[in-house]
């Protein structure tokens, strides 16, 4: 398993990444953990003449906590995305998330930015950002921009982003309420059978606000506005469920592989989401 | 598969098998007897479990009533293998007892009547199996490969140090032969098990044998070592009565000690005979101390078990859980605790990838679909029970050391174990039987065709 | 092809340069370059952990990480945590409770079970289990894994309660 022969380059700044990405156009690629882009090149599915680790950039693996302001640098691993307890209290969603993300070993290596940059929609995180409505930060040639991660999926491997920029940040604000990160798989290290981003807040009893987004349910991560305006105004009871459930259905579409079929997939998806739901609304 | 009339006292039986010839792997396909024995006991297991569902019995009850009885051993199958040797209500009703299994079929029930009352949505399956394993191939009258019969063999020097080497046709890939054999070896000649080296796989010094696979390597060249072993007593024997000058049959062994009878006090131990049979001219007796033996067994030998598995199973994901497992197993005489417990705790992990999802599977074109190790259930240490392991001795009378083999059993036994477990938990929403692999998908695809989804 | 690089790490403290192409992975330069076969390949695709090294405090598999990555990092390998007569702990408690047979998955599961008690060294079993669940074994069924680190934890915490 011997990828294609590359040239690498490991800069300092992101102008030099930038510099880099523009010579090449797309015979270049930025690297961040490598966990998923190293499977890749060693299948022969991605080639990239020329490789850009971003290791050495400075100040990419910071968590900054600003009141109620949360930015993650792109290189902050899912490790210390675990470990950071200022981060496990103001959104305890991303660890809850992070530990169900394959294994030790990868999980030290494995980036936010890298997970979220990818657009495999196995991946974990771009769902948990969508509910959390975060904005994606991008830097290229022309200066910064920001997306919300909401418009940021166009299909598999298909992103808003541009070949020549770099993903720097991710920004969202501080959830309240309760939340959940529920995922189905068939092992430790085994993407989503379904999975469900779930944050909720409460008032007099009622649900005041619900974000749901769907994980390895269709080609792009799936952040089903109707399905969280069928839980708000609701005391979370079976039939709110239902109807968020039956919304959601109507955004997904997966596919079959070796998890099984579609029907259980959809099935599993109910599921799935009517637990993150419920815990969810128990911690509100 | 002739095997396959299991641990039960059938008069007649007829098989008919196909083969299949094909450059695909058989789904589920690994090591561990996933190739032998274990077709066999998942055929039987299933079956009697759903002879159980027709005639309206409990399982473990219609397992009892069937076992061959203790007395019956040696037993002729009807498909003509010879059990050596077997006791399999004893071990049975051991396991039963310990799980409570009345308790437990009692449990069920209530699951089953809250489920029916809408108060969960989780399954109990309580699987049970009994198997008869056939190791220690073998008698070189009916067994070979390509023509190559398939005895065993040992060969064994004590250095005059009092220390030894002994070199085998078989080799370890983990089985701890180094441990297992210098056990062997140790008793049988009273040297310490530390100053025994064992050495294997080097066909330059080895013995010729044909390895180690299908659980042979204790049956066969354990065997093997065992009459070296014996060779070589009775030569320190004669060398032990010539140095006490007293007649051959006026000494007896005693662990590590030839003792004159009757007179304890008055020895010479292995250490100061091995030293004097080179160092000393003894008349009548080659210098040295050496032996080998080729062991053609009489017989396979036949280890068995009993397990159970109780599992919840949640019926809306197909998600099972394993909340214990419990396993007995007879290997006959047992040589080294921790190595047999090790190779149960091996072979049910292996079969628990089996049972419940470890699928080499194709598309239509015979394109292999799950290439890499992420495409199928392999199980970590996350997904893995703590296992409880328990035993019976019922030694193989035909073995030097009554021991019979212990390294497939797990993965015989447990693959029926595990896919019972799963399908008893839907007996009571009249599920007859389904295919393995039990993976998520296709549990769920159980409980939906019982209507348990509506 | 592209060209060799200059590669120095520290391998067990011990200071290694040599040439390589970038795109070579840390495993086979471990053991194909430096002679360290301790860590093993087990399916070459991230999944088993038999790779496993420790790289700047970090439990890695180095089959997916290519040398070029790992340039100027400090790695530690099954051999620069004990030696054959002078074993490490774990290395003894995983003899002691027959925590390995046919052995080759063992060398990832110490690097990686050493990592784990360093972050970790009161784990529960459940701990254990998830710590190690990187790491697959295809003969133990994981019990005497899991029964050993435990074992090997306990020894460790008498030994710093010992010295204090
Ligand atoms: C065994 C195994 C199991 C896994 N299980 C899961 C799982 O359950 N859930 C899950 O979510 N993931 C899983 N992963 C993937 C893992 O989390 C990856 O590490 C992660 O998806 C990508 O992060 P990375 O830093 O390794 O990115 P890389 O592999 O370095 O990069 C991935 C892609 O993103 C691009 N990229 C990376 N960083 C940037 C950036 N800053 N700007 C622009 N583009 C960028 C790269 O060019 C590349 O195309 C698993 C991986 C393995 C090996
Ligand atoms: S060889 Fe690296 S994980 Fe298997
Ligand atoms: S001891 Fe053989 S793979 Fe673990």
């Amino acid at each position: 398993m011997i990828p294609a022969a590359f040239d690498y380059y490991r800069p300092k700044t992101m102008t030099e990444v930038i510099a880099i990405l523009q010579e090449h156009g797309d015979d270049a690629r930025v690297m961040a953990g490598g966990h998923s882009l190293i499977p890749m090149m060693k299948l022969r599915m991605a080639e990239v003449p020329h490789l850009i680790d971003l290791q050495d950039i400075a100040d990419l693996a910071d968590i900054a906590i600003e009141g109620q302001k949360i930015t993650l640098g792109a290189m902050v691993t899912q490790h210390a995305l675990i470990d950071h307890t200022g981060l496990s209290s103001a959104a305890p969603i991303l660890r809850e998330a992070s530990l169900q993300i394959a294994d030790p070993q990868v999980r030290y290596m494995g980036t936010i930015g890298g997970n979220v940059a990818n657009g495999d929609p196995g991946n974990d995180m771009p769902g948990v950002m969508q509910c959390l409505d975060a904005q994606i930060n991008l830097v290229g040639p022309d200066g910064s921009r920001s997306v919300a991660a909401r418009d940021y999926y166009e299909a598999a491997y298909m992103t808003d982003r541009e070949d020549d920029e770099v993903l720097t940040s991710i920004s969202f604000q501080a959830p309240t309420g309760g939340y959940a990160y529920e995922k189905q798989k068939r092992k430790i290290g085994d993407y989503a059978t379904a999975a469900a981003a779930v944050l909720i807040s409460k008032s007099d009893g009622k649900v005041a606000s619900a974000s749901i987004a769907m994980t390895n349910l269709s080609d792009v991560p799936v952040w089903s506005e109707e399905a969280g305006a069928a839980l708000v105004g609701t005391a979370c009871d079976a039939a709110a469920l239902e109807a968020a459930v039956a919304a959601m259905l109507g955004d997904i579409d997966p596919a079959e592989d070796n998890r099984g079929p579609v029907a259980f997939k959809r099935h599993v998806a109910g599921v799935i989401l009517k637990r993150a739901i419920s815990r969810a609304w128990d911690r509100a | 598969m002739n095997i396959c009339t299991g641990s039960y006292d059938i008069p007649v039986a007829y098989l008919a098998v196909d083969g299949v010839y094909t450059n695909k792997a058989p789904g589920g396909v690994s090591y561990r007897c996933s190739f032998r024995v274990t077709e066999a006991v998942y055929f039987i297991e299933r079956m009697i479990e759903v002879l159980a569902i027709e005639l309206n019995m409990d399982a473990a009850e219609l397992r009892r009533i069937n076992f061959i009885k203790k007395e019956q051993f040696p037993y002729t199958a009807a498909l003509g293998w010879e059990y050596d040797s077997g006791d399999y209500h004893t071990a049975w009703d051991k396991a039963l007892k310990t799980v409570d299994y009345e308790g437990l079929r009692a449990e069920q029930a209530e699951r089953v009547e809250a489920f029916k009352r809408g108060e969960t949505r989780s399954l109990m399956g309580i699987g049970l199996s009994f198997f008869t394993e056939i190791v220690g191939a073998g008698p070189v009258k009916n067994c070979d490969i390509l023509g190559m019969g398939m005895f065993d063999s040992c060969e064994i020097r004590i250095h005059p140090t009092g220390s030894a080497i002994a070199r085998l046709g078989t080799i370890s890939q983990g089985q701890g032969h180094a441990t297992t054999f210098a056990q062997i070896l140790a008793s049988e000649i009273g040297i310490s098990a530390d100053s025994i080296t064992i050495e294997e796989g080097d066909t330059d010094t080895a013995p010729y044998g044909l390895g180690t696979y299908g659980s042979r390597s204790t049956p066969v060249a354990g065997a093997a070592t065992a009459m070296a072993g014996r060779k070589i007593r009775a030569k320190a024997q004669m060398i032990a009565a010539y140095l006490l000058e007293v007649h051959d049959n006026d000494v007896e062994f005693d662990i590590d000690r030839f003792v004159v009878k009757g007179a304890p006090e008055r020895f010479k131990t292995m250490k100061e005979i091995a030293y004097a049979a080179y160092n000393q001219a003894i008349p009548g007796l080659e210098p040295g101390l050496e032996a080998v033996s080729y062991y053609d067994p009489p017989n396979m030998t036949y280890p068995f078990g009993a397990y159970v598995c109780v599992m919840d199973i949640d019926v809306d994901t197909g998600v099972p859980e394993i909340r214990r497992f419990y396993a007995l197993d007879d290997c006959g005489t047992r040589i080294n605790p921790m190595i047999i417990e090790g190779q149960v705790h091996g072979g049910l992990t292996e079969a628990l990838a089996v049972a419940l999802g470890q699928e080499i599977a194709y598309d239509d074109m015979g394109n292999v679909k799950t290439g890499t190790l992420m495409d199928f259930f392999l199980p970590t240490a996350w997904e893995v029970p703590n296992y409880e392991t328990d035993y019976t001795v019922t030694p193989s009378p035909h073995h030097p050391i009554g021991a019979k083999g212990v390294g497939e059993s797990p993965h015989v036994g447990g693959v029926p174990c595990f896919s019972n477990a799963v399908q008893d938990a839907f007996r009571a929403f009249g599920l007859r039987h389904t295919n393995m692999p039990h993976d998520h998908w296709r549990i769920w695809q159980t409980a939906n065709s019982l209507g348990l989804h509506d | 092809m592209s060209d060799k690089m200059h590669i120095k790490l520290k391998v067990n403290g011990e200071d290694k340069e040599f040439l390589a192409e970038p795109r070579e992975l840390l495993i086979f330069a471990l053991r194909e370059k430096l002679d360290i076969t301790g860590p093993h390949v087990g399916c070459e695709t991230s999944h088993c952990g038999a790779c496993t090294v420790i790289i700047d405090g970090k439990s890695v598999k180095s089959c997916t990480m290519f040398v070029g990555q790992a340039n100027g990092s400090e790695i530690t390998t099954i051999e620069g945590i004990g030696e054959p007569d002078a074993l490490h702990v774990l290395q003894e408690s995983f003899r002691e409770h027959h925590g390995l047979q046919c052995g080759f998955c063992t060398p990832g599961m110490i690097t990686r079970a050493t990592k784990l008690l360093e972050e970790n060294p009161t784990p529960t079993e459940e701990e254990v289990r998830f710590g190690m669940a990187g790491n697959i074994c295809r003969c133990t069924g994981y019990q005497n894994i899991v029964k050993s680190i435990l074992a090997a934890a306990s020894e460790l915490n008498a030994a710093k309660e010992a010295a204090q």
